[in-house]
């Protein structure tokens, strides 16, 4: 391999490494730390610094119940601090896997960590606020429920939840005071019910999950196929 | 005979252009389901906003 080769391919891998070199995005699942230190210390050692951001990144984990219950969870998050403020972005997905209906009643905590540190004087004081789709699909247990809540600096915004089976949504924005530290700890639990019965296939997550996201996409392709369509019935016209 | 010949080159240009515009439309009309997707997964996810430090 030429060395210009070499220098473009050491240049990708470290692009591609990037979004998980630091900068926190920690995952939590029933206590298990599955993705970087859970809770991330305070410092810049594991923060987002102003001007930086983390991802898109995306990851998986197979959860198994002493029960045998298992459970499929896939994630996806991102985060960035600049001028405008801090935002983070998540969605857990859990789906039942097992063959047979679920025997025991299964808790799912899934906890997301992203810390931010600045320095500079002042305080992370102001509105924060929570904005939170949760889904609730399949055929899951009677009983089971989906709820999650954002905290800063142990400070919750509110619970949103728990909801049975369908979609929902939740929006909530609380004044915080106190935030006066460099580092600013922000931590989205969510917490997925699924009681005993629960069917293969069955999910819970917070987002529209693939049969909404691919509507849109569907729409656009029927959209571009009638474009097509229209455009070789004129220059049939014209021939 | 020497007009076609002045024509010609606009002609090519006017050909040039529309072949440009048509692939500009294709890879628009290619583009837009995934920019449909793209933006729909962002605004499905739970999400959470603050203020800067001031």
């Amino acid at each position: 391999m030429s060395t210009r080769a070499k220098k473009w391919y050491l240049l990708a891998a470290f692009l591609l490494l990037l979004p998980s070199a630091a900068f926190a995005g920690d995952i939590q699942i029933n206590g298990t730390c599955v993705l970087g230190t859970c809770p991330p210390p305070s410092g810049t050692s594991d923060a987002l610094q102003l001007g930086q951001s983390i991802g898109p990144a995306s990851g998986s984990y197979l959860l198994t119940f002493a029960d045998t219950d298992a459970y499929s969870i896939t994630w996806t998050y991102s985060a960035w601090y600049n001028a405008g403020g801090t935002e983070i972005i998540v969605n857990p997905v859990a789906t039942y896997i097992g063959a047979s209906p679920s025997v025991g009643n299964d808790a799912i905590a899934f906890n997301f960590f992203q810390n931010y540190y600045d320095n500079s004087r002042g305080s992370w004081d102001g509105a924060y606020t929570e904005t939170v789709p949760l889904a609730l699909l399949g055929s899951v247990g009677s009983g089971s429920t989906v709820s999650a809540q954002l905290f800063y600096d142990g400070q919750g915004l509110g619970l949103v939840g728990p909801f049975g089976p369908g979609y929902h949504f939740g929006q909530n924005t609380v004044n915080l005071t106190g935030l006066t530290a460099s580092t600013l700890a922000a931590e989205y639990e969510f917490t997925f019910d699924f009681a005993a019965g629960t069917l293969t296939g069955a999910s819970a997550s917070s987002g529209i999950p693939e049969p909404c996201q691919a509507l849109p996409l569907g729409l656009a392709l029927a959209g571009l196929v009638c474009s097509r369509l229209g455009v070789r019935r004129r220059s049939s016209y014209t021939t | 005979m020497e007009q076609d010949k002045n024509s010609e080159p606009a002609e090519n240009a006017k050909s040039d252009r529309r072949e440009a515009i048509q692939k500009l439309g294709r890879f628009a009309a290619y583009a837009a389901p995934f920019t449909v997707l793209a933006l729909t997964k962002k605004a499905d996810a739970a999400t959470g906003h603050g203020p800067p430090k001031h």
